[in-house]
């Protein structure tokens, strides 16, 4: 038998994907949301890995990790959904059941390209010019962050530091429009 | 000149939220700032490790669970179509030793089957117990084998 690799679901860095998987799932969950849905999401992208009746990890294409996240955005997306489709039906969103869409609403109301220009305004407000750059190269296509950091001919530290920023931007934008809108 | 069409402010948004996101799963944010977004969220890292180890332990023993009963599945498989009276083939006393002397140095069987003889000469075995020693080399040698290509 061969020693476990990092190519073997037995050799990974678990407590590592663990953690980052659960704060990940609660990124997208929204600031709103309990902990503890986070949790059973990771935990559900993980055990999906271990199951032959979901899609399989190639690690011939990409890391676990990378995996792992397009597995928690597949099950985001799904109770996405299917709160969507209960919401066509029940009025009343279920309790502590309004975190998910609660930043949808929000970005529904105020418009996308309205929520992109006051990043842009903040970051601008704050001299923050590297976050400017990088929020622009975005809107022109260029997300991932290495591939703004080719774009812009700037180290990736730097980038990953100017995207820190622009996450705070925004989730400021939109805690501003969610308490003024209760 | 990119020719490409831009993405829509939606389509823009959309991804720009879920990247930003996914920074954490990645160098950009350290163990030590996951550890504190995890805290700010009213959780405890080690406890979420622990409580998450202890669910990837199961997952893991299942799986090797899983894999020996299909090996098991193969094996009686495997041996039922060997004792099929069509299948077997008769060997002579001496083709049998000598096939015995080629497994017991056979490296894929790692002394296996070495071991096996370490207090018993083959020739004091019959035919039939040598036979089934036989299959039971050749099955050894094929879960090795999977064994060690499972996971590549």
């Amino acid at each position: 038998m061969t020693a476990p690799t990092e190519d073997s679901l037995e050799g990974q860095d678990w407590d590592r994907i663990i953690k980052r998987l659960t704060a990940f799932a609660k990124r997208r969950l929204g600031y709103r949301a309990r902990l503890e849905d986070a949790k059973d999401i990771a935990m559900k992208a993980i055990s999906q890995v271990f199951d032959p009746e979901y899609r399989a990890w190639d690690p011939q294409t990409c890391t676990l990790l990378e995996h792992l996240r397009s597995e928690v955005n597949g099950i985001v997306s799904n109770s996405r959904r299917t709160r969507s489709r209960s919401e066509e039906r029940f009025f009343d969103a279920p309790e502590g059941g309004d975190s998910l869409e609660s930043e949808d609403r929000t970005i529904d109301r105020i418009g996308s390209s309205q929520i992109l220009n006051e990043v842009l305004d903040i970051a601008s407000q704050r001299s923050d010019e590297n976050a400017q750059l990088v929020l622009m190269e975005a809107v022109d296509g260029a997300i991932a962050p290495k591939d703004a950091a080719a774009k812009l001919n700037m180290p990736i530290g730097r980038v990953n530091e100017a995207r820190r920023r622009l996450r705070d931007y925004y989730k400021a934008v939109l805690r501003r429009e969610e308490d003024s809108h209760g | 000149m990119d020719n490409k069409p831009k993405p829509n402010s939606d389509e823009t948004l959309r991804l720009l939220r879920e990247s930003l996101d996914a920074d954490v799963l990645t160098d950009a944010v350290t163990d030590a700032e996951v550890d504190q977004e995890l805290r700010e969220a009213g959780g405890d890292p080690a406890e979420i490790v622990k409580q998450g180890r202890a669910v990837v332990a199961q997952l893991l023993e299942r799986r090797r669970l899983a894999w020996q009963g299909e090996a098991r599945k193969k094996l009686a498989a495997q041996r039922a179509l060997l004792q099929s009276p069509a299948r077997r083939v008769e060997r002579t006393r001496p083709q049998i030793l000598a096939e015995i002397q080629r497994v017991r140095t056979d490296p894929a069987l790692r002394g296996t089957a070495a071991m096996a003889f370490h207090n018993r000469k083959p020739e004091e075995a019959s035919n039939e117990e040598l036979e089934q020693m036989l299959e039971e080399f050749a099955m050894l040698k094929k879960l090795s084998t999977h064994g060690d290509t499972k996971d590549e």
